[in-house]
């Protein structure tokens, strides 16, 4: 292999590269040969390997937690969604801040992981994978048939509904919950449909309960925003009779606030995320400690909640160090497991 | 890649060892890690950095956790070592010990 092999099949290995960072990467590559007199591959390793310690050096690990891209300390995402980023970012307990980088586009979004642990419904390291294989499979089940639920409801109403509904309804509202804006009643099938959609997301065959929990908590929140603007449009139509016109309702005292149904079902749809994942955690919680057997009463001379545990009971030095075996809870006589 | 980043990669990865040494004198749960951490003012860590690492630790197999009855509250998760774990912290304490005689042969100031 020449320079030239060696260099090609470096370059090919760095296409992750920035064209700037794999330039200079090449050039230096080619100084290093000119010095070396060739390509040693004893000095240098086979062209991948070096590739290999030339992207270690020059690309920064991937944090599923962090976006791509933060301009002026923006976060902004433009990478298709993944699992477990959809996991990071929507439901980590073991991050505690509460705001992550939304999956998709800019800015932020609720880690309702932060959310659970800071309403003490979890601690940070509950959720691992021996709690999540634990889920009961009814939870599993019911969880995902949350979304389905509330979006089939609220398709249900609007059906019901449809023959009523006059041809122009509201699609927008002032800051007071006030239409400000009319269209097509097809729109309010479109209102549905984004409550639809993800619930039929939910129900796809994805590996893990912890990925099949969160969309199934993303999809049931967006149900209940879907299903709340519905019924803050249908409320509109009913309450002002027969469809008043665009324009009308700008000046009209009487035209109610059903808008406000929209924000105020926010906290709602939260709570319905919270509960869609955070409910059957903690069912296969429990299961792993009736199984380890904590769930019961056992240690129950433990000590306080001052940080006080098994690790108190002499961890600096008074201990023998040389002692085998060791016990690491001289309180507890043996291993549950 | 700023400085700060590069701190606290150099962290991380002394953190991990830090972990598995203290686990090493007795099981202890996760808020206590971070507590006893933060008694050496150079290893303070957040529970946002520790328990991530613990996760990471259980998953390779260097920890064992068990769930104990907790005064307050529900039952915590308890972590302590397992052999791979006092295996690891054994490879890991003399490539420390070379490795930090090393830097500071090479960090000391020369008179």
């Amino acid at each position: 292999m020449n320079d030239d092999d060696f260099i090609a099949r470096v370059r090919a290995q760095l296409t992750g590269l920035s064209s700037a960072d794999r330039q200079r990467a090449l050039d230096d590559l080619a100084d290093a040969l000119v010095e070396l007199g060739g390509p040693d591959q004893a000095v240098l390793g086979a062209p991948e390997e070096y590739a290999r310690a030339v992207r270690d050096a020059l690309t920064e690990p991937d944090d599923p937690a962090r976006a791509r891209w933060t301009p002026l300390g923006l976060p902004v995402e433009v990478r298709v969604p993944d699992d477990a980023r959809l996991l990071a970012r929507s439901f980590d307990p073991r991050n505690p801040a509460l705001l992550s980088p939304r999956l998709f586009g800019g800015g932020w979004a609720v880690n309702w992981g932060a959310v659970a642990v800071r309403l003490h419904l979890l601690r940070p390291d509950d959720v691992d994978e021996e709690v999540l294989a634990a889920v009961p499979r009814t939870a599993m089940i019911a969880a995902r048939a949350v979304p389905l639920a509330v979006s089939a409801a609220a398709l249900g109403v609007l059906a019901a509904r449809w023959r009523s509904v006059p041809d122009r309804v509201p699609t927008g509202w002032s800051v007071g919950g006030r239409p400000n804006a009319w269209g097509g009643r097809g729109s309010l099938v479109a209102t549905a449909v984004v409550g639809v959609v993800p619930a039929l997301w939910a129900q796809l065959p994805v590996p893990g309960n912890g990925e099949r929990l969160v969309r199934s908590g993303r999809a049931a929140s967006a149900a209940v925003l879907s299903a709340a603007s519905l019924a803050a449009t249908l409320a509109a139509v009913r309450d002002a009779g027969p469809g008043p016109m665009p324009g009308t309702g700008a000046h009209g005292t009487q035209v109610p606030r059903t808008g406000l149904l929209v924000p105020a079902s926010l906290p709602l749809a939260g709570a319905t995320m919270l509960a869609v994942v955070v409910l059957p955690v903690r069912a296969g919680l429990r299961a792993v400690w009736r199984a380890r057997g904590a769930a019961g009463d056992a240690g129950s001379q433990r000590a306080d909640a001052q940080g006080r545990g098994p690790h108190d009971d002499g961890p600096d030095g008074a201990r023998s160090r040389s002692t085998e075996p060791r016990s690491n809870d001289p309180r507890q006589g043996g291993d549950p497991r | 890649m700023g400085r700060d980043d590069r701190v606290a990669q150099l962290r991380k990865g002394v953190l991990e060892l830090a972990i598995l040494a203290i686990l090493d004198r007795g099981e202890a749960y996760g808020v206590q890690l971070v507590e006893l951490l933060g008694r050496h003012p150079g290893l303070a860590a957040t529970a946002g950095t520790v328990y991530p690492l613990l996760a990471r630790l259980d998953k390779a197999g260097a920890v064992h956790t068990r769930w104990l009855e907790s005064p307050s509250g529900p039952p915590r998760k308890y972590y302590r070592l397992s052999a791979d774990g006092r295996a690891s912290l054994r490879a890991s304490t003399a490539s420390w010990r070379e490795l930090s005689r090393a830097m500071n042969e090479l960090l000391e100031v020369q008179p």
